[in-house]
């Protein structure tokens, strides 16, 4: 079918791109930063680094390796990890809900996680915990807010997409009264809270990406393995289950899943906008609807995204860092209404 | 409400919003340090300042900075209660907070000082020295400069943890009161080789502090006030380093009973309480008017009798070496007939 | 077909090695919000049967057939297949058996028609989808079928509704299953797609498909299936081949509509009596009816037979009925009668005459007492005379009914002894102008309006 090898040929093309810029994205990203180090001393710092000894220890400053590999490197991997995680919830959560509209917040999860992080902000001698402190509590109330929504949509057995839709408007109003309570009581944390609020990679640390990678791998497998599921449900979950579908169980399943995900990747950079609604809308209009090629481009497009967004957050306006939410938010926005003038449609 | 102290540097207050406070920080952050820029020129004739401060050290104290009992290898602990080893003078000393900066230069060791906040205003010498970030330290800068000291503040541990990883001695300091003050400069001290010179400061101060307190005890008088931490009636309560100087200052804070350090007054506690003096912080009123024409202050005596003046918070809210002149100005604004 | 396009010679599937299950029903019934939609029905599909499922609107039909597909949980009653209970297998198990087309699908996202086509092959494939050849030859098989091969590589967003229609279709015809439930499938279809539609059904039952069709049609369904059921009110009216069905006697009942039944292809092919009012009322003139009536029951009849032409006599009414005053002012001839009093022997007589001119005699539904029982004695006469009687039946007899059940027993006299009945006021006057067209022809050569 010639058309059909068509839309797999411009998929293919697609990755090809995608992962070329990734690749040029992740060298940029190598040798950027406040740290002021030339493209050069990077690389020579790097080879330091894989064979001690190949490169003259003078060519790049002392602490370049350490920094490259225990600050540069551990970011560079947290934006992508939180870049797929982002994009492909945000991918499934629009098949699942049949919404170009739907993101990876929509049940609760934002809200959730936010109140969670706002606890542990505030309270901070609340725990010896460290500095897991904040990602655990920021997961834990995104799993708590998820929950309730899913609880409160389900009425004798049956939960409707809409019902969880507005139990999941409900939900987010209701925490983020809490959040607004909690920011109006404390005046110092203030700051420190909105700064998570909108997002930042700033503490990305190698122990943090071990503790994220395997949530979010996992996360993107099982939705891979649903993608043909996902397809039929766009017909609507009667038709899906006339075809052989499951239709009450994928959805669950595929809402779980997503919510995880999405908030293993906000428990540690706080609520990056724009990512999980914006990337599979771009990618969809660029190869279409079927997920089988939706999610792998979308997992690619949010990776890269994130990166250059979290590379030029850290560079506009070095020292002082932009939360990375802002710079999803401007530099997004405009892309898609183009990309929207140009093909109409979804 | 919150009990851990200070940072040193005021704050603008934000009401909780949506994300587009994003923008307004950073213009918040610019606009801030364009206020702060401006702070040092003299006032209108209703603020009460004082004068200019001197090169290094406060008003009335003068050590000699000197490296006499420098022992290293050294182990000093920091506010967290964390053992910190110093293992040899440091040469390249990063600050990521004005108060520390400040303590850094008044023990002489200004020159070692390689990086400093972009809130960073005294001495005037700063300015010269490369910037790591604003409240959040920037750790690739930090990195960039290769220190061999860095001292934080409370906070920034996160920030500095992957420079503690690397073997750099990390000190996270954490004033909240006078005694703090001097417990920085003594640590501080020991952990950049100028012991001696530390404690020599540490006593100026205490002169220093005495004396204003003493001469402002004298007058008999104990008149109440009302210390504003910015205009939505956050104040200073018991336990906070703003309460210890206003006390030692020979007034009462009406914040004083209140259950916190910081918490907010409501326009009814603040009528009732009718402090005799309204203290207004320059970095956030630009005039007297702007609290003295709200009509819901309007039964305060202190309106009504014009005892509300603009103060230079600087040195009153930043927990460093300058405390004296805090202390100082504050003084003059609460008995303005005995100084 | 009328496309005029070559057909695709591609290569057919073997036709089932076994014969489809067999699809049942017992005592169905689904209620839902206190509205009975299925109630007790009985539904045996064979296997290979070729059954069409007919009713008015609201009759069952789509609930009937989602039950049988599976979607819909039965109040009472269950659904097995094979023997087994439907709820015993799994989704995927079942989708591979039983192949739905539902009424209309949404898909508001931006795949090919061939992709879409190519969902219907999900209970086949491996898990990740991949479509093996099988897969791609059921994918063309099917839209060469419902001659969409053109729109194959259009965006599904962009088809008109008649277009989506076959899509779906082909969709479920990929599916390959023994068994094809279809609701609806011709609403949207030009004529020659609907009959391409149904050639392909009846293509894929000689290869020993089951399938079961839900039309609006009755000719179509007349024509292509083996069986019918004729569902009403939830409840099954009917069930039978189309020769035993299709008659005017059930139509009427089930559709209340006259029908005539001819045939053609070999089956019945009913088209509904329309009398054409002009022309009939062209024989309006020779055809003198009278309105037995009573308690405003036969001013609409009244209206329209007056309407078309016809000028009827009316009796025994009191003067104070709504119909003494409509046939007063519309000048019509009355026998009259004061109110709560026995008739006098002089109106009894009146009446007898004016009935005996009667050609046709026409009994409004009025409420019977003692008072007004005679005019059923005086149609029967009528009728024995000859003329003929339209009895209005509803409401129903027994409501109308203050003799003790007299009147009840004189009317079912009357149906029995060959009046017609008539359910409504239009099909009455119906009957009516088919007696005076029947008449109209008897006496002129030919037909009079032309």
């Amino acid at each position: 079918m010639n058309p059909r090898r068509a839309r797999r040929r411009r998929y293919r093309l697609l990755m090809a791109v995608l992962a070329a810029a990734l690749l040029g994205a992740l060298l940029l990203a190598a040798v950027v930063g406040a740290a002021g180090l030339t493209p050069a001393q990077v690389g020579r710092a790097t080879l330091g680094l894989l064979s001690p000894g190949s490169v003259d220890p003078d060519s790049y400053p002392s602490w370049a390796p350490r920094l490259l590999r225990d600050l540069r490197l551990p970011r560079i991997v947290m934006a992508l990890v939180a870049g797929i995680a982002l994009a492909t919830a945000g991918a499934t959560f629009q098949g699942v809900f049949r919404n170009p509209l739907a993101e990876p917040y929509l049940l609760g999860v934002s809200a959730g996680a936010a109140v969670g992080a706002t606890v542990a902000i505030i309270w901070r001698p609340f725990g010896a915990l460290g500095i897991f402190g904040l990602p655990a509590l920021a997961f834990l109330g995104a799993v708590l807010a998820a929950t309730l929504v899913y609880r409160l949509a389900t009425f004798a057995g049956e939960t409707s997409s809409s019902s969880l839709l507005l139990s999941g408007v409900a939900v987010g109003s209701t925490f983020t009264a809490v959040l607004s309570l909690l920011m109006v009581a404390t005046q110092y944390d203030l700051r420190t809270v909105i700064i998570w609020l909108m997002g930042g990679l700033t503490t990305a640390s190698w122990t943090k990406v071990a503790v994220a990678s395997p949530l979010v791998a996992a996360g993107f497998i099982i939705m891979l393995a649903y993608a043909p599921r996902l397809n039929l449900m766009l017909m609507g979950e009667s038709r899906a289950e006339e075809l052989g579908v499951d239709a009450h169980s994928t959805r669950r399943t595929l809402m779980i899943v997503a919510s995880l995900t999405t908030a293993s990747a906000v428990a540690f950079t706080g609520l990056i906008g724009f990512v999980g609604l914006m990337v599979p809308h771009m990618v969809r209009l660029l190869i279409g609807p079927d997920h089988r090629y939706l999610l792998p481009a979308s997992a690619l497009f949010g990776a890269l995204f994130l990166l250059l967004a979290d590379t030029l957050a850290r560079t506009i306006l070095s020292p002082a860092e932009i939360p990375v939410g802002i710079i999803t938010a401007f530099v997004g926005g405009p892309f898609f209404l183009y990309l929207l003038r140009k093909r109409r449609g979804v | 409400m919150r009990t851990s102290p200070t940072p040193t540097h005021p704050i603008p207050r934000m009401k909780p919003r949506t994300l587009l406070l994003g923008l307004t920080t950073i213009l918040g952050v610019v606009a801030l340090l364009g206020v702060v820029a401006l702070a040092g020129c003299g006032g209108d004739a209703t603020t009460t300042t004082t004068e200019p401060p001197s090169p290094t050290v406060g008003e009335g104290v003068s050590i000699t900075p000197t490296e006499e009992g420098a022992v290293f290898p050294v182990t000093v602990t920091d506010d967290n209660g964390t053992p910190v080893e110093v293992t040899a003078r440091p040469e390249r000393i990063v600050s990521t907070s004005p108060a520390n900066t400040e303590i850094l230069f008044a023990l002489g060791a200004g020159d070692r000082v390689v990086g400093v906040t972009s809130l960073d205003d005294y001495p005037p010498e700063v300015a010269d020295i490369d910037t790591i970030g604003d409240f959040q330290p920037n750790t690739e800068a930090i990195i960039a400069l290769d220190p061999n000291l860095v001292v934080g503040y409370s906070g920034n541990e996160e920030a500095l943890q992957p420079l503690a990883d690397a073997g750099v001695p990390v000190l996270i300091m954490n004033a909240a009161s006078v005694d703090g003050i001097y417990a920085d400069i003594r640590t501080i001290g020991g952990a950049v080789g100028t012991p001696k010179a530390a404690e020599e400061l540490i006593v100026s101060l205490q002169m220093e502090l005495e004396g204003i307190s003493n001469t402002a005890r004298e007058t008999g008088e104990t008149p109440t006030v009302f210390f504003a931490l910015d205009d939505t009636l956050w104040t200073v309560g018991p336990g906070s380093f703003v309460d210890e100087l206003i006390t030692l200052a020979g007034a009462a804070g009406i914040g004083a009973s209140g259950s916190s350090a910081y918490f907010q007054l409501t326009p009814e506690e603040l009528v009732a309480s009718d402090p005799d003096t309204v203290l207004l912080p320059q970095t956030v009123f630009s005039t007297v008017e702007a609290f003295a024409a709200d009509p819901r202050f309007a039964p305060l005596r202190a309106v009504t009798e014009g005892r509300v003046y603009l103060i230079d918070d600087t040195t009153v809210t930043r927990p460093g070496p300058r405390v004296g002149e805090g202390l100082l100005i504050l003084a003059k604004a609460l008995h303005p007939d005995a100084f | 077909m009328p496309t005029g396009r070559p057909t695709r010679l591609a290569a057919r599937p073997p036709a089932p090695q076994t014969a489809p299950p067999t699809l049942e029903a017992r005592a169905l019934s689904v209620i839902r919000a206190e509205r009975t939609l299925l109630d007790a029905v009985d539904v045996t599909v064979e296997p290979g049967a070729f059954l069409g499922i007919l009713g008015p609107n609201g009759s069952g039909k789509t609930t009937l057939l989602r039950c049988l597909a599976g979607a819909l949980e039965p109040s009472t009653g269950d659904v097995s297949i094979a023997g087994r209970p439907l709820s015993a297998h799994d989704r995927a198990a079942i989708a591979r058996t039983i192949g739905v087309v539902p009424q209309t699908f949404t898909l508001d996202f931006k795949f090919t028609v061939e992709e879409v086509v190519a969902l219907g092959r999900f209970p086949h494939r491996g898990s990740w989808g991949r479509m093996d050849a099988e897969g791609d030859e059921a994918v063309e098989r099917a839209l060469a079928d419902l001659s969409i091969e053109d729109l194959a590589h259009r965006p599904v967003t962009e088809l008109s509704g008649g277009e989506r229609q076959r899509v779906l279709i082909a969709q479920t015809l990929a599916q390959e299953t023994p068994i094809l439930l279809l609701d609806e499938p011709l609403n949207n279809l030009d004529l020659n797609h609907q009959l391409e539609v149904m050639q392909v059904l009846s293509r894929l039952n000689a290869e020993g498909r089951t399938v079961v069709v839900v039309v609006h049609d009755i000719n179509m369904a007349a024509q292509y299936c083996d069986d019918l059921l004729l569902l009403s009110s939830g409840r099954v009216a009917a069930q039978g081949s189309p020769d035993a069905l299709l008659t005017p006697e059930v139509l009427l009942d089930v559709f209340s509509t006259r029908v005539t039944v001819h045939r053609q292809g070999g089956r019945p092919y009913v088209t509904p009596v329309t009398v054409s009012r002009r022309r009939a009322a062209a024989g309006a003139a020779g055809l003198q009816v009278h309105l037995i009536t009573g308690g405003g029951a036969g001013v609409d009849i009244l209206q329209e037979l007056v309407h078309l032409g016809f000028s009827p006599s009316l009796g025994v009414v009191s003067v104070f009925d709504s119909d003494y005053e409509a046939a007063r002012s519309l000048g019509l001839t009355v026998v009259s009668a004061p109110p709560f009093q026995p008739l006098s022997p002089e109106t009894v007589r009146e009446h007898e005459e004016l009935v005996s001119e009667a050609d046709c005699v026409v009994l409004a539904p009025q409420v019977y007492g003692d008072g007004n029982l005679a005019d059923l004695e005086v149609a029967e006469r009528a009728l024995a005379a000859g003329a003929d009687v339209i009895v209005l039946t509803e409401p129903p007899i027994e409501t109308r009914d203050l003799t003790g059940g007299r009147a009840a027993v004189l009317q079912q006299a009357l149906l029995d002894g060959g009046a017609v009945p008539a359910p409504d006021a239009s099909s009455a006057v119906t009957t009516v102008c088919g007696l005076a067209l029947h008449r109209a022809e008897a006496t002129t050569d030919g037909d009079p309006c032309g």
